[in-house]
């Protein structure tokens, strides 16, 4: 072969493979993104924390879905074909699937074609009462599918659950329909519905991965786990199978961002990302920087930077030049503190121990907790309900939540004063009076400290600190060893009743961490569920807040202000608080994003 | 004396910077030559300067030392007080080298003894490293050191002392200089290791004609070697001249002094003459005869029999070498009586007397004081005994505490034992020692770091006697000290004695000092006695070979028929 | 004739100076020494004064507004604070009643009567602080003179405490030799062996919070270097002929150990104590950082540092700079001291 044969020929393999590679390199839609705590496991039955759960939306799919735009929370179809047929007074709920929906692939599936079928849906909610599980999910099916609490009671008893064993209230009546009959009519229902631990999972995956099932998801969602190091870095990929499916929402008329972001989505092919990168970036200072260089998408703006990028309340003009959307919101959240009804000191339903515990409440400067403390990113919480969930009562005050001198005076009044000169308040029998504050040994949690040892020193109220890891204070409030503890509870769904199940009684020992057990409120709590939600649902709930207020077995503190901060390229989005982060509807514009980064 | 100089001093002064504001004058100008081809012997107590002077001549003082211009050391032709640094190590070690009085600690511990001879071959011969290893193997057989070609390749530490020095002198001649400096080289080893290094000595300076000029104390060893002698004291030369003037017709008190001050093996005065007695009233002490020794009748205060002591040192990993220190030892000491105790190092004279104080545990034997035996005692038992029997070290620099005051020191051993019944009466007691042994009152509440060595030996002295013992073991207290200091201490002993009965165990190598205070004599050699007998007798009809032997090793000092140039 | 030699002058019965008088005089000398020495002295005065209360005694009271800024920077902005002033987020409703289902209702009246009678006192705030204010308002060069107390205290203590347990296992280790030198050096091993922050963090852990606690840790982890210089102090004067000389006048074991050797290895022991008195200081800051120190209702320097984290990001510099200076001034000062006091103690005595 003469040499310019070879060389023609090297040219054109050299030329191929640079074709061919240009091809692949084809621009990918890469979304990334922080998250502030890592994730613990992407089992739905046995994660629960919120950023698993992101993670865990992404992949599974429950038959109801949110829709993106609308506010008030509106539900929407995801694997249902229509919204479930709710007969018998709110007690059977049947459920008819959309055809064609197909699972990702999987080596457990041996490489067929895996469709999703109605029973899926019934080991999801079978894996909830599996006591190898011991699922904290539990609870949202517990009390409510009839005959599930007795077979959770025998699983437990024989130390297995029976999965082949039918329950009476899961009946799969085919390939495509699935009807739940009720122990009693609960309106909620819907919204368990719509909850991605109810998605559909397949028996064959779970049982071939054993308990690594955590780090092998497989669902009927629009993405797959690629790459997952722990606590590090979570990679999704577009789930190949995933159906045809087009952007669908009902923004508010009146909401001029929502208006946007349905414009900017509007018809196009979901999902619209390639991948999306997760990084576990537990120091603000850091993803406040990344987030500046460029390197993530989107960030929650870390409060101790609020001045200099938001001050007062409006992008400084160094952000607003990077094109940086700011999109504030209010979180569907509570931040409170329980008290331990059981307590010798503190707890009890008594004129004394109301009065006290009302009176360290007054006695808290929740202005400085959200201004000093939390830089402003929060608002009082004057009720258990945040805004948005129904059952808020924006009008619902009971005066001044700091008011020392009341709370001196109550203190007074039901004889808590200084008996033994030592200047600390004493109980009326003459025994000491000490606020154990239960917390942990961080930086955030030391000012958090020092407010309160501000406060109750003002009071008269001597203070003891137990510092501690989270996860053993976490073991002792399960156990009904801590006095009090302050706790953050995010809205599953938004009614009322997602709140106010953590204090109904018989929950004591489930979430109801400080047992209270008061008649009359769980009577209501009861009425509530049985009414479908409307007004006389929310006047019950008016009335629940209202024995809330006198009995005091939480110190409400606030709701968290979210100050989401986007970068220009990012399309479509808003944070919603029950999808989650909602990849799905999220789409990056790489024109610009070449523009902005170079 | 009509022979070329080699070297002359010319009114040399040396003074020492001590600290920012204080000076310390240790050479007052002194002018001496150094001939060719001769011995010359420059003598002095410590802190006479000699050595000093010795160093300065090679420009080996240390930095904080000042010297006029007007001082001068011409050699050569040349000063070497202004000479270069690049000339001075020119000099060294090829036309004057020096070699010190511990070779232990001269020689580098990690270079094998080849190399450093063969150091001073390649700088200053500029020979090859093979070149200078056959050098190093002649030197080495040139100075007596058996299988040279083994020994080229030891390190310091595997030498024997004697052999040390000999390493030392080797590489001093190897560049066969013009001077040989030999600062007190024998003071550290033996006597029969003495004469054999001085015999060296004496043979090289003939072999090669080089000058010598030998620093030391001690007149025997002067009188036996040195054609010339500088006599210093002080930081000045009080007398100089030929050996023969030197040693036959002393002009300066200072000089009859020194040759009166040493115990001679020939005469045995009741007090050994001090300086003070020459310098202040010219001389004369009481020269009639004390008669010692121990006869039949004397009643026996302390019986030793069969004391054996092994040093067992861990060898390997599991071995254990034993090293019998002392074998089978057995003596009596008579009341009131001197027991002399001569050896050599490694004999065991030392640890005899440690063992004795129990400071070392014996391995078996019996030590019997008034008829009980000692080595049986438990602690508490001991107690009793302990103010009983005491010792006197070698070191006095280091057998005080140097955080105490001479008051604490005193004081203590009272305290323990219960002598005094109050701090009163015991500061009391203090002050009549310090005065007993011939120290001011006021030095009970000085620290030892204020006195001279004779005078600390002293407060070791007046320590012991707080406790008014019987038996008082001196090992080897007075070696460390000057002549005259000697001189003093001993006379402090004998008067103890004398006025308290007291009995003594008296350990050293040094025989002359031995026959004068010892009533009775034993000879030790590797932890065995060779001989036990009245000092007189020991000296007179030595009845062993070693006892022979070490008798013939004492430097006899001056000889009127020695042949002198 | 005697011997005794010629002093007839009646005796001067006056004290010779001893190791430390010499000693001291010798530092006089050294400039940087005194110099040092002066800083010291001033900072622990300061930190006793504090401890009484004459300064700093109300360091804990918020005076000025949040992160006021320091006084020659009155003039700038300061975000933060302005932030603070708007407290009004009350709504304009009217509070429920609650008095159908309240068991207090019955005492309203006088709830509201008692309530009025209470006094609260509007403090008012000051827009500048000496050297800028903290996160509450609190005076920063208050809080770094009272933090002194705590970080002095911990390193002074805590060096005590180590060089007392170095000093004594030291001791019987060189002393005795043998078994009892085996044992403590298998355990002196199984102390460094483990690292330094682990066997803090592992003793933190288990102890309870507070400034004992601390001190205990500190001292516990830190004995093994004075041991080690100690036992060598030991070794080398256990051989001693003066040891031996006291042995043979019947001194007891306690009495050669602590009584004849200690005083002539105590120039090693008083070096060591004041390197550790810094280390110590500077643990004791690092500790604090980690969240492991004080608690709250104590200010150490450690803390102002812990916090000055999050406060340099947004521009304020000053209690980072109070409590960085403050802590690198007392370390510089006594580590130069330390070594003037070397050299003034070595003992070049005869």
């Amino acid at each position: 072969m003469s040499l310019s044969r070879i060389f023609l020929r090297t040219a054109a393999c050299v030329a191929a493979a640079l074709v061919a590679f240009a091809a692949q390199a084809a621009p990918q839609k890469v979304l990334r993104v922080p998250f502030l705590i890592a994730e613990s496991s992407f089992d739905p039955a046995f994660a629960s924390d919120t950023y698993s759960y992101t993670v865990i939306d992404e992949i599974f799919e429950a038959p109801l879905t949110y829709d993106m735009l609308a506010r008030p929370y509106k539900l929407r179809l995801q694997t249902a074909e229509s919204m479930p047929e709710v007969t018998e007074g709110g007690r059977v709920y049947t459920v008819r699937l959309k055809k064609g929906i197909v699972f990702a692939d999987d080596p457990a599936f041996g490489g067929a074609r895996r469709e999703l079928h109605a029973r899926d849906y019934e080991y999801a909610v079978k894996r909830l009462i599996d006591p190898k599980i011991s699922s904290p999910n539990a609870w949202l099916v517990e009390g409510r599918i009839e005959g599930i609490d007795a077979a959770a009671a025998e699983a437990k008893k024989a130390d297995k659950l029976d999965y082949d064993k039918p329950i009476p209230g899961i009946e799969v009546l085919d390939a495509r329909t699935i009807r739940f009959r009720l122990a009693k009519p609960d309106y909620n229902f819907l919204y368990i519905l719509a909850m991605t631990t109810l998605g559909a999972q397949a028996r064959e995956v779970v049982e071939h991965y054993g308990t690594d099932i955590g780090a092998h998801p497989v669902g009927t969602g629009p993405f797959v786990l690629k790459e997952w190091r722990r606590s590090s870095r979570i990679v999704l990929e577009k789930n190949p199978n995933f159906r045809e499916e087009y952007y669908e929402a009902e923004p508010a008329a009146n909401d001029p961002v929502s208006q946007r972001l349905y414009q900017e989505m509007k018809g196009k092919r979901i999902p619209q990302l390639d991948r999306v990168e997760i990084f576990v970036i537990e120091e603000s200072q850091p993803r406040w920087l990344a987030f500046l260089n460029g390197e993530l998408d989107w960030v929650n703006l870390p409060y101790e930077f609020k001045s200099m990028a938001i001050p007062g309340g409006e992008p400084a003009p160094w952000l607003a030049k990077k094109g940086v959307k700011y999109l504030p919101s209010v979180d569907l959240d509570l931040s409170y503190m329980y008290w331990n009804m059981k307590d010798p000191v503190w707890g009890g339903y008594t004129p004394e121990r109301i009065a006290l515990r009302r009176a360290v409440s007054l006695a808290y400067d929740i202005g400085e907790e959200i201004h000093l403390v939390r830089n402003g990113t929060a608002i009082e919480a004057r009720t258990a309900l945040p805004p948005g969930v129904l059952g808020h009562d924006p009008d619902f005050t009971t005066g001044p939540a700091y008011d020392p001198a009341r709370a001196k005076a109550l203190l007074d009044m039901f004889g808590y004063v200084d008996r033994n000169g030592d200047g600390w308040r004493d109980q009326p029998d003459g025994s000491p009076l000490v606020f154990t504050y239960s917390t942990g040994p961080s930086q955030l949690e030391r000012l958090f400290t020092q407010l309160w040892k501000k406060n109750m020193d003002v009071l008269g109220v001597q203070v003891k600190v137990e510092v501690a890891k989270w996860p053993d204070l976490r073991k002792k409030s399960k156990l009904g060893q801590l006095s009090n503890w302050h706790l953050a509870w995010n809205a599953d769904f938004p009614d009322g009743e997602n709140f106010y199940q953590l204090l109904y009684g018989p929950n004591c020992g489930s979430s109801n961490d400080g047992c209270f057990q008061l008649e009359a409120f769980d009577r209501l709590y009861e009425q509530a569920a049985a009414l479908p939600p409307g007004p006389e649902r929310v006047a019950i709930y008016r009335e629940m807040a209202r024995v809330l207020a006198v009995y005091a077995p939480w110190k409400t503190f606030v709701h968290r202000l979210r100050n989401q901060l986007v970068q220009p390229w990012v399309l479509g989005w808003r944070k919603h608080q029950f999808i989650h982060d909602a990849y799905r509807y999220v789409d990056i514009d790489l024109a610009v994003r070449a523009r902005y980064l170079k | 004396m009509s022979e070329d100089n080699l070297l002359q001093v010319q009114d040399l002064r040396v003074t020492f910077q001590v600290d920012k504001h204080s000076t310390f004058e240790a050479v007052k100008g002194i002018s001496f030559d150094i001939p060719v081809n001769r011995t010359m012997a420059l003598v002095g107590e410590s802190g006479s300067g000699k050595s000093v002077s010795a160093m300065a001549i090679l420009g080996l003082l240390p930095d904080n030392a000042i010297i006029p211009a007007t001082s001068r050391i011409l050699y050569g032709g040349a000063d070497l007080l202004k000479a270069t640094p690049e000339r001075l190590q020119d000099i060294r070690g090829k036309d004057i080298s020096v070699i010190f009085q511990e070779p232990m600690t001269s020689l580098n511990p990690v270079f094998p003894v080849g190399e450093q001879i063969g150091e001073v071959l390649r700088l200053h011969m500029g020979m090859t490293p093979r070149a200078a290893a056959a050098r190093a193997v002649e030197l080495l057989s040139e100075v007596g050191i058996p299988d040279p070609q083994l020994r080229v390749r030891s390190f310091p530490h595997e030498l024997s002392g004697g052999q040390q020095q000999r390493v030392m002198i080797a590489m001093a001649i190897a560049c066969e200089p013009k001077l040989l400096i030999a600062d007190e080289p024998t003071t550290a080893l033996d006597v029969t290791i003495q004469k054999q290094i001085l015999e060296l000595i004496a043979g090289l300076q003939e072999k090669h004609h080089m000058s010598v000029l030998f620093i030391t104390h001690d007149l025997g060893v002067v009188g036996e070697i040195a054609d010339h002698v500088v006599v210093m004291q002080n930081g000045v030369v009080q007398e100089q001249g030929p050996v023969r003037a030197i040693f036959e017709r002393p002009q300066h008190p200072y000089t009859k002094a020194l040759l009166e001050c040493r115990p001679r093996l020939d005469r045995r005065p009741m007090r050994l003459p001090v300086i003070e007695d020459f310098m202040t009233s010219g001389g004369s002490a009481n020269y009639d005869e004390r008669p010692r020794g121990v006869t039949a009748g004397d009643a026996v205060i302390l019986e030793v029999k069969s004391l054996n002591k092994t040093f067992f040192l861990k060898e390997g990993f599991f071995g254990k070498r034993a090293v019998p220190a002392v074998k089978d030892v057995s003596f009596k000491l008579a009341r009131g009586k001197t027991l002399g105790l001569v050896g050599e190092s490694g004999s065991g004279k030392t640890t005899v007397g440690l063992t004795l104080m129990r400071l070392h545990d014996a391995t078996s034997g019996e030590v019997l004081f008034e008829g009980r035996n000692l080595l049986g005692l438990s602690d508490k038992e001991m107690m009793a005994y302990r103010r009983r029997i005491q010792i006197i070290f070698q070191n006095p620099y280091a057998s005080l505490n140097p955080r105490f005051t001479v008051g604490n020191i005193l004081t203590e051993p009272m305290k323990i034992h219960g002598i005094g019944k109050d701090q009163k009466e015991r500061v009391e007691m203090a002050f009549h020692l310090l005065s007993r042994v011939g120290l001011p009152e006021a030095s009970f509440y000085k620290y030892p770091h204020e006195f001279s060595g004779g005078q600390r030996q002293r407060i070791a002295i007046a320590r012991c006697l707080t406790m008014k013992p019987d038996v008082l073991i001196c090992d080897e207290s007075v070696s460390a000290l000057d002549v005259s200091v000697q001189a003093q201490v001993l006379n402090l002993l004998q008067d103890l004695q004398d006025e308290y009965g007291l009995s003594y165990i008296f350990i050293s190598h040094d025989l002359a000092v031995v026959k004068y205070i010892s009533d009775e004599i034993m000879v030790m050699n590797q932890g065995e006695i060779v001989e036990i007998a009245n000092a007189d007798e020991i000296y007179l009809n030595p009845k062993q070979d070693y006892t022979r032997k070490l008798l013939a090793s004492i430097p006899k000092g001056w000889d009127a028929n020695r042949a002198v140039a | 004739m005697s011997a005794v030699l010629p002093d007839n002058a009646p005796p001067v019965m006056h004290q010779s100076p001893g190791l430390w008088t010499l000693a001291w005089r010798r530092l006089l000398n050294d400039r940087v020494g005194v110099f040092c020495l002066a800083i010291v002295v001033a900072y622990v005065s300061m930190m006793l004064a504090s401890y009484a209360g004459l300064v700093a005694g109300d360091w804990n009271k918020e005076k000025g507004v949040s992160y006021a800024n320091p006084s020659f920077l009155a003039g700038a902005e300061n975000l933060e604070a302005r932030e603070v002033t708007n407290r009004d987020f009350g709504t304009t409703a009217k509070p429920v009643d609650l008095s159908d289902i309240d068991p207090l209702a019955p005492r309203y009246k006088e709830w509201e009567e008692r309530a009025a009678k209470i006094a609260v006192t509007e403090v008012k705030r000051a827009e500048t602080l000496a050297f800028g204010g903290d996160k509450w308002g609190r005076d920063v060069l208050e809080k770094a003179i009272k933090g002194s107390e705590v970080s002095i205290f911990v390193g002074l203590t805590a060096a005590l405490f180590a060089t007392l347990i170095g000093t004594i296992l030291g001791a019987l280790a060189g002393y005795w030799g043998g078994r009892v030198n085996d044992f403590l050096e298998w355990f002196y091993n199984i102390f460094t062996s483990i690292p330094y922050i682990l066997l803090i963090l592992a003793f933190a852990a288990v102890f309870k919070r507070g400034l004992d606690t601390i001190i205990v840790i500190l001292a516990l982890t830190g004995w093994t270097g004075i041991y080690r210089l100690v036992r060598a102090e030991y070794i080398k004067h256990g051989g001693r002929e003066y040891v031996k000389a006291a042995q043979a006048i019947g001194a007891s074991h306690f009495s050669r150990m602590f009584v004849h050797i200690l005083p002539n290895a105590s120039h090693v022991i008083l070096v060591q104590l004041s390197q550790h008195v810094v280390s110590f200081i500077k643990a004791e800051v690092i500790l604090s950082f980690l969240g492991l120190g004080v608690p709250v209702d104590m200010v150490s320097w450690g803390t102002m540092l812990a916090e000055a984290q999050n406060e340099l990001v947004i521009g304020k510099w000053w209690q980072l700079f109070a409590a960085g200076a403050s802590m690198a001034i007392l370390v510089t000062a006594f580590s130069m001291l330390t070594d003037s006091l070397r050299d003034a103690l070595d003992p070049k005595l005869k």
